[in-house]
């Protein structure tokens, strides 16, 4: 599997250094922060033979009429208008929807294009209707602008969704008996309410129930055959590799490591500048640099052994260097974990998440109690919703 | 399933048979027989049994059935696969036999045996022989696709073992083919179909809206097991069929591998697919798994 950045605000370097160093494959760009004429420069900075997608956001669109919209350059775009609700429905205003943005990622001179689509916020519902019918349609709208360029259909679906659990792999029986399906998926599984998005609380994300179906999701559609990219996966990346991802994405910003609609809407309040962070591949967690230094002065093993730890010694790291770090440590859960023998590669991350659990513990009795039972909650609700996932998937 | 059936002297004098035909079983609504066409060849004679309509309910059945008949008939005629029985000489026509109403048409008689038989024969079916079969019936599910049809009663009853090289497999029944874009036949309650051989879905109050091909994948992959293993993973003796049907929805068959450790692995993966509960977990296109088992051919 391959980490791809997810793009926002204030790349600087970070995107350059992680092509050139080989921490992440690619980049999914958002064209909330580029405009059509910026994000034409960046393509171009960025090089060619470069792995580069753009995400539509159109799911974006119902805050086009939001009392405080928070939309950047989204609004920029030609593709990115509200058709008439009645028009979603009814299916006409679909094809149009679907060629207008691929044809914006065309003249891009994009490789691959991500089709748009609504957002599914509860599983029985007319946007899980109307999201099916812009699925169904992707391919073969893509097709008219070009044949031989990959269409990724949309998937983006609310946590609240899956926690409604026959709906929502009712909507995956439905979406695998698509006449004329994309060539793959671009799936976001969105946060309800989104919580402080610095902290390590349990997140909406972590649910057993949301983690089962956001793998179950990729596990359906690759046995069937679809190329499977998950944005904005973080942490959760090993996990979905495992279920057969191709591809996870994550960002330096915590707005680009978990993905929430209310991120469309201005924010009550400013937010204050995040600290810097360092994922420990061991602690399965992404922990405060001020919190690694200590731990690992106590309980060396949380480091994630790569060469980058020595950026961490000393000074604060550079923003950059941060994401760099973060990105080195997810390849290292990718290529430890997804082998492709998924029952063999969940036995063995399911062994890991046991071992982070007692490095929690360790470092609890060492006196660091703040944080550990969040993310020893965490790693609970991971391995519940592995559990799960094998049983959906009927895996046992 | 009671019904009059007419006696073999009935059929002959009512349809004028140059020879009485011979009994040879009955199934749903539906008696058969073997007769010899002008050309001297047999044929199986079929008889629908079409109850008289003195109820609203009974007006519905007995279109029911006639539209059921007409839709296995016409779906014969529509498929060209050679691994469907073809029709015979005598064409689907409604006729009063001894005071009753039937359906009366003719197929082409198969000889050989059918598969149930194999169950529990020692030795137990080749790697060669399940391979064959499996593809066979793919091949059918593809070509009934293609004209819009499920079969949905793919079983070992259903399939005939010839005697015929080029026909060595021959699916005798679309008795209750659905055409998936056709009005919905089957009355409320549940649907028609070997219940052992039913997909988990079929089994579902909302089962019209949700099956598809791979109800007839499933069945497919189900009769594979039984025949490869020789016993019914979810119905291995006679029971009541409440206790299977549960077995259907929440008993996970034990892998067939473990069955059956001399086939190769990913042939028995593709077989323990095509049975999985969720039809997501199953293939999701027909040249899926035909690709899968051009992988694994012998």
């Amino acid at each position: 599997m391959n980490i791809l950045a997810q793009n926002g605000f204030g790349p600087k370097d970070k995107l350059e250094r992680g092509l050139s160093e080989g921490v992440i494959s690619g980049v999914i760009l958002s064209p909330r922060y580029l405009s059509p004429a910026k994000m034409q420069e960046y393509i171009g900075r960025l090089g060619v033979g470069v792995r580069l997608l753009m995400d539509p956001e159109f799911f974006a669109t119902t805050y086009i009429r939001h009392p405080k919209p928070n939309l950047g350059s989204l609004e920029q775009w030609e593709y990115f208008q509200m058709p008439r609700r009645a028009a979603l429905i009814s299916g006409k205003a679909i094809p149009d929807v679907i060629k207008q943005s691929v044809q914006a990622q065309s003249e891009l001179g994009l490789n691959e294009w991500i089709a748009p689509n609504v957002y599914i916020r509860e599983a029985d519902s007319i946007e899980t209707a109307i999201a099916l019918n812009f699925i169904s349609q992707s391919k073969t709208i893509a097709s008219t602008v070009n044949s031989n360029t990959p269409i990724f259909a949309t998937l983006a679906i609310d946590r609240d969704a899956i926690i409604k659990d026959n709906d929502f792999r009712d909507i995956l029986d439905s979406l695998t008996a698509i006449d004329n399906p994309p060539d793959g998926y671009y799936v976001l599984v969105g946060s309800g309410v989104a919580r402080d998005s610095g902290s390590q609380i349990r997140s909406d994300i972590y649910h057993p129930q949301v983690i089962a179906g956001w793998m179950y999701i990729n596990y359906v559609l690759s046995i069937n055959g679809a190329r499977v990219l998950n944005g904005y996966s973080h942490l959760l990346s090993p996990l979905l590799g495992i279920s057969g991802a191709e591809v996870c994405a994550s960002g330096w910003f915590s707005g680009l490591r978990r993905f929430s609609m209310n991120k469309y809407a201005r924010e009550v309040g400013g937010g204050r500048y995040p600290l810097v962070r360092y994922v420990s591949a061991p602690l399965l967690s992404h922990i405060k640099q001020t919190d690694f230094d200590a731990f690992r002065a106590v309980v060396p093993s949380v480091a994630t052994g790569t060469s980058r730890d020595v950026v961490y010694e000393g000074e604060e790291p550079s923003r950059t260097e941060e994401s760099l770090q973060s990105w080195e440590a997810l390849n290292v859960l990718s290529k430890e974990f997804c082998t492709g023998n998924i029952n063999g590669d969940l036995a063995r991350f399911k062994v890991y998440i046991d071992r982070a659990d007692e490095l929690w513990a360790e470092l609890q009795e060492a006196g660091f109690t703040q944080d550990v039972e969040p993310n020893r909650e965490r790693l609970e609700a991971m391995k519940e919703g592995i559990k799960l996932f094998e049983q959906w998937a009927e895996l046992e | 399933m009671n019904f009059p059936v007419p006696s073999s002297l009935a059929m002959q004098q009512t349809i004028g048979l140059p020879s009485e035909p011979t009994y040879i079983r009955t199934g749903g609504f539906k008696a058969v027989y073997r007769i010899q066409n002008r050309e001297g060849e047999n044929e199986a004679l079929k008889a629908v049994y079409i109850p008289k309509a003195i109820s609203d309910e009974d007006v519905m059945r007995r279109e029911q059935l006639i539209a059921r008949a007409k839709r296995e008939i016409k779906a014969l005629g529509e498929c060209g696969s050679p691994n469907l029985v073809r029709l015979g000489t005598i064409p689907a026509k409604l006729l009063c036999i001894s005071g009753h109403d039937y359906l009366v048409y003719s197929e082409e008689f198969l000889p050989g045996e059918p598969l149930v038989n194999w169950i529990g024969r020692q030795p137990l079916p080749t790697f060669t022989q399940l391979y064959n079969l499996f593809s066979i019936l793919i091949g059918l599910i593809r070509d009934l696709v293609q004209i819009g049809y499920l079969h949905r009663d793919i079983n070992p009853n259903n399939i005939m073992d010839t005697d015929i090289p080029e026909r060595r497999y021959v699916m005798l029944d679309l008795g209750i083919a659905y055409k998936m874009h056709g009005t919905q036949l089957t009355q409320g309650g549940s649907p028609p179909g070997t219940v052992r051989y039913m997909a988990p879905e079929l089994l579902k109050p909302d089962y019209k809206d949700i099956m598809d091909f791979r109800c007839d994948l499933y069945a497919a992959g189900l009769t594979i097991y039984v025949l490869a293993s020789g016993t019914h993973p979810f119905a291995p003796q006679p029971e009541n069929p409440y206790a299977t049907v549960y077995r259907i929805m929440n008993t996970i068959p034990q892998p067939l591998v473990s069955r059956r450790g001399d086939l190769p692995t990913p042939f028995c993966q593709i077989i323990d697919r095509c049975i999985r509960k969720t039809p997501a977990l199953r293939y999701s296109r027909i040249e899926l798994v035909e690709k899968d088992l051009r992988r694994v051919a012998p």
